[in-house]
């Protein structure tokens, strides 16, 4: 495997709610390498984004981060503000599921795309070649009139392109995507996609894509990893993860997803779906798992290695053959 | 700037109204200055005689109109109280109201926006703050003048307790600074609110994340992705504030014994001198479409999804 860049080890997060700290993650451990592109999916609620959050240290002040987030070996919950500051948007850059909200509404989109370049330095006559030079990458041409312009003139699609300028203009390492084309509609989600993966192969970039579109993450990702009540449950390669789904969790998740032609009823998971802070000592999916024994519900299981997957399950090697019935109805 | 024109069109159409409905309302109003000039001693006929002298016979609407005409070339009839011209009465007593208002308005902004941003620069202010911006809120103008007039101008003796200066403007700005206070204080702590509230509710936007995300500093964040949208809420009650102070300046001119137009107002009503009431009234009409139509234009200036709506 080539050299890893991202490395997230037990990272959790904990928010003060009415004076009591609340876990909105659990335990999220997940590698990217260079260059490698990793899906993390999961329901609303799961933890994804607030785990994208913390890769960037994108939190409160009193929010508490726990575990370990390296970046290219170095500590980032240790970092200070001024390493921060160059961390977020030369090294990560991030996109966002609403462009919209997250463009300030009363400057330009040439003030949004040259803002981070600026405060990095970089000379504003150089900062506009670039950014008109990304915009041609991301199919705007004109990018002089598009950058007089206010986002309230753009339409979403046509925002997130910008917004994806904005982040490439830093030249990020990795770039995190989250959610990045949840707001848009069918074909525009096609295309913004489509120059993820360009910008992606081009420059050599890595991807964290935050969804839970398992079909998209498949389609545009190495791996893949399923939260579920803000811990990580499996981690599995995309093409294998449908077919060779190892966790009772993402097994019952696969079972669950209509298929086209197929007139089989719907299944759904027992029970509902949890928040982090609602989850106990054990697994995350112990009160819904048809498998979980009273160790589950005690210990949280840890990740660990299972014919290529990662799979965090006490009785993974105990329970391969029912597994292997439940995915024999996919 | 495409929308100037409109803005401003929209500002001379509601004087035209306004003007039309302070016209009908006095002339509604009981007393009439015929009978007010004739005095005690006269008969009905003789009553009748002035009105119709004083063209008080005809329908409002042309009396309207024709005072409309005159008012247009300067001519704001004579006031019967002092058997002077209105315009020329007026005159000398606008200054001291628009540097009462104009203090009182500077007040606001340095004091109201300052109170407001207190917060963001140390948030353990946020709740003296909000304690001390809903007091003031509170207090009224007149409460207000009392208060300083006992505390500074007779126990402490910094200021002169009432009237005006004739002196240089250092001289009329001291006279004028209590005033100014009692004028602006319920509308410093207003503003206060506003700004508070505004700055809170933009620093808590997703768009502010992005900018955090893109590597900028704090200060920079502050000022172009805080201040600058919060900006839009405080512009427009700061509009309405110089608007209400005009109106204010009546009872803190006649609570300080200043001789501006405010106090003349109040004479003048007591006395049904009706063409200085219609004058003043038509002033602060004035000063309120003025003061809104600067804000809406500056609203246009700072807001561009405002610009394409209008253009729209």
């Amino acid at each position: 495997m080539t050299e890893t860049l991202l490395e997230l080890q037990h990272t959790g997060l904990d928010i003060p709610v009415g004076g009591r700290l609340l876990p909105v993650v659990h335990d999220v451990t997940l590698t990217i390498a260079r260059g490698e592109s990793v899906g993390l999916v999961g329901e609303s609620g799961s933890g994804k984004s607030m785990t994208a959050r913390t890769i960037m240290r994108l939190t409160r002040h009193d929010w508490r981060p726990r575990g370990a987030v390296r970046f290219a070996g170095e500590d980032v919950l240790a970092m200070g503000s001024r390493r921060l500051r160059q961390l977020r948007g030369a090294e990560i850059g991030m996109i966002y599921q609403d462009p919209r909200a997250h463009t300030n509404p009363v400057r330009t989109n040439g003030d949004s795309l040259l803002e981070g370049m600026l405060a990095a330095g970089v000379p504003r006559q150089e900062a506009t070649e670039r950014a008109l030079g990304l915009l041609a990458s991301v199919g705007i041409p004109d990018g002089v009139r598009r950058m007089a312009q206010y986002p309230h003139q753009l339409s979403g699609g046509l925002l997130q392109r910008i917004m994806i300028a904005a982040a490439m203009s830093m030249q990020p390492q990795l770039l995190i995507a989250d959610e990045p084309t949840t707001a848009l509609d069918v074909t525009t989600q096609e295309e913004v996609m489509a120059i993820l993966g360009e910008q992606r192969t081009e420059r050599g970039l890595s991807l964290l894509v935050i969804t839970h579109d398992l079909d998209l993450a498949a389609a545009v990702t190495d791996r893949i990893a399923v939260m579920y009540a803000g811990a990580v449950l499996e981690v599995a390669p995309s093409r294998s993860l449908h077919r060779e789904a190892r966790h009772p969790y993402t097994v019952a998740l696969m079972t669950s997803r209509p298929a086209l032609g197929s007139r089989r009823r719907i299944q759904t998971i027992p029970g509902r779906p949890v928040s982090a802070f609602e989850v106990g000592e054990g697994c995350v999916f112990a009160a819904r798992c048809p498998f979980a024994v009273d160790h589950c519900r005690t210990e949280r299981p840890e990740l660990r290695e299972v014919d290529g997957h990662q799979v965090a399950c006490h009785r993974i090697d105990e329970i391969g053959d029912e597994i292997d019935t439940l995915r024999g109805e996919l | 700037m495409k929308e100037a024109p409109r803005v401003v069109g929209r500002g001379l159409i509601t004087l035209l109204v306004a003007s039309f409905v302070i016209y009908l309302a006095l002339s509604l109003a009981p007393g009439d200055p015929a009978t007010a000039l004739a005095g005690n001693r006269a008969t009905p006929e003789q009553v009748e005689t002035l009105r119709q002298q004083l063209g008080l016979d005809r329908p409002v609407v042309v009396r309207y109109a024709a005072w409309l005409a005159a008012s247009l070339h300067g001519d704001l009839g004579r006031s019967l109280q002092f058997r002077q011209d209105t315009a020329s009465l007026i005159e000398p007593r606008l200054g001291v109201t628009f540097l009462l208002v104009g203090y009182a308005f500077l007040l606001i902004l340095v004091f109201g926006i300052g109170l407001g941003l207190l917060p963001s620069v140390r948030s353990w202010l946020s709740w003296p703050v909000v304690v001390v911006t809903a007091l003031g809120i509170s207090i009224p103008a007149f409460v207000a003048a009392m208060i300083l007039i006992q505390v500074f101008a007779l126990n402490l003796g910094w200021f002169p307790v009432l009237g005006t200066s004739n002196g240089d403007l250092r001289d009329q700005l001291w006279h004028l600074t209590l005033p100014a206070i009692a004028l602006a204080i319920s509308w410093v702590a207003y503003v206060g609110q506003i700004t508070r509230a505004s700055v809170r509710e933009q620093a808590g936007k997703e768009h502010v994340d992005t900018a955090r995300g893109r590597g900028l500093a704090p200060r920079a964040i502050f000022s172009k992705h805080v201040l600058r949208n919060a900006a839009i809420p405080i512009i427009t009650i700061s509009g309405l504030a110089l608007a209400a102070l005009v109106a204010g300046s009546i009872v803190v001119e006649t609570a300080f014994g200043i001789g501006g137009i405010g106090s003349l107002l109040v004479t003048s009503v007591l006395a049904k001198d009706y063409d200085v009431v219609l004058a003043i009234s038509m002033i602060f009409v004035l000063a309120f479409v003025v003061a809104t139509t600067v804000a809406d234009l500056a609203l246009v200036a700072l807001d561009p999804r405002l610009r394409s709506k209008m253009s729209a």
